[in-house]
């Protein structure tokens, strides 16, 4: 239950992360302020308190670094950081950014080809069982014998076939 | 006040939680800095609790839902967050509680085991 309540503030706090921010700034500021004024009240004079003041809270910015690792989700937050320095690294150098690009597409353009072959003629089972006694059929017309018909079947032609024909067992259609 | 400083005590891992849920629900709402400044003086400043260590703590803290912060006014008119314990938080402190003494007597049985007096 605990751990639920923090993931979903972990989220809450990563969607509001200039709030967070801005509430811890705020919250330090006044820790500051308040110390500030104890070692006021103690005699010293302002700039004094104030470093004592800093002195005695410790390092501010590791406060705050220690306190964004808490209240985020580290490994998106890591993520995120990556992803932009990345980013950036690539901008810098458009040259190589293109050359990794064209690689890339290269690369994946050529598994993706030879996946999709190997894919039909090897994964992928044949739709029609004992393939080596599978036949093509060509409806061809007497007036245009000899030339090379390419007129389509007879969808009817086709239905007869199917069910009166006897040296065949099944027939398929296709366009 | 550094960490080196002789005779002070580093703070076992875990126990930070219980610290300041305890300094909560005896004092009531308090800010960081009344936290850290209790924590000295409970501890006759054996403990030394850098203030920047409280910060994750006081977050943990507030996303279990077992504290909440809220803005205030110290008595000397500055701002502060105001931190105080919650029902869940006051459940969770007893259970802490209890899982401390466990481990404690544990120890302290070991310890007395090893080295009769």
């Amino acid at each position: 239950m605990k751990y639920l309540r923090r993931f979903l503030s972990k989220w809450m706090s990563q969607l509001r992360k200039d709030h967070a921010e801005a509430e811890l700034i705020r919250e330090i500021n006044a820790h500051l302020a308040l110390m500030e004024e104890d070692f006021l009240g103690r005699g010293m004079s302002t700039d004094e308190a104030r470093l004592a003041a800093r002195r005695a809270y410790g390092g501010v910015e590791q406060a705050k670094q220690l306190h964004r690792d808490e209240r985020s989700i580290l490994w998106l937050e890591r993520l995120s950081r990556d992803i932009r320095f990345a980013l950036r690294q690539l901008r810098k150098s458009p040259g190589f950014a293109l050359t990794a690009v064209l690689t890339l597409a290269l690369g994946i353009g050529a598994v993706t080809s030879v996946f999709s072959v190997v894919n039909t003629v090897l994964l992928k089972p044949f739709v029609f069982r004992d393939p080596d006694r599978l036949v093509v059929m060509r409806e061809a017309v007497g007036e245009a014998r000899g030339e090379r018909t390419a007129i389509p079947v007879n969808y009817r032609h086709f239905l007869r076939l199917k069910s009166t024909a006897t040296t065949i067992e099944d027939a398929a259609i296709f366009a | 006040m550094s960490s080196e400083e002789k005779g002070s005590v580093q703070l076992l891992q875990g126990t930070l939680d219980l610290i300041v849920l305890r300094t909560l629900a005896s004092m009531g709402a308090q800010h960081a800095y009344q936290i850290a400044t209790r924590l000295q003086q409970v501890s006759e400043r054996l403990l030394n609790l850098n203030q920047e260590t409280l910060y994750p703590a006081l977050v943990r803290l507030e996303q279990y839902g077992w504290i909440k912060g809220i803005w205030g006014r110290t008595e000397s008119n500055r701002e502060a967050k105001y931190y105080s314990i919650t029902k869940a938080g006051e459940k969770a402190l007893n259970q802490e509680v209890l899982r401390w003494r466990a481990m404690a007597g544990l120890v302290e049985r070991l310890l007395i085991e090893d080295f009769p007096s």
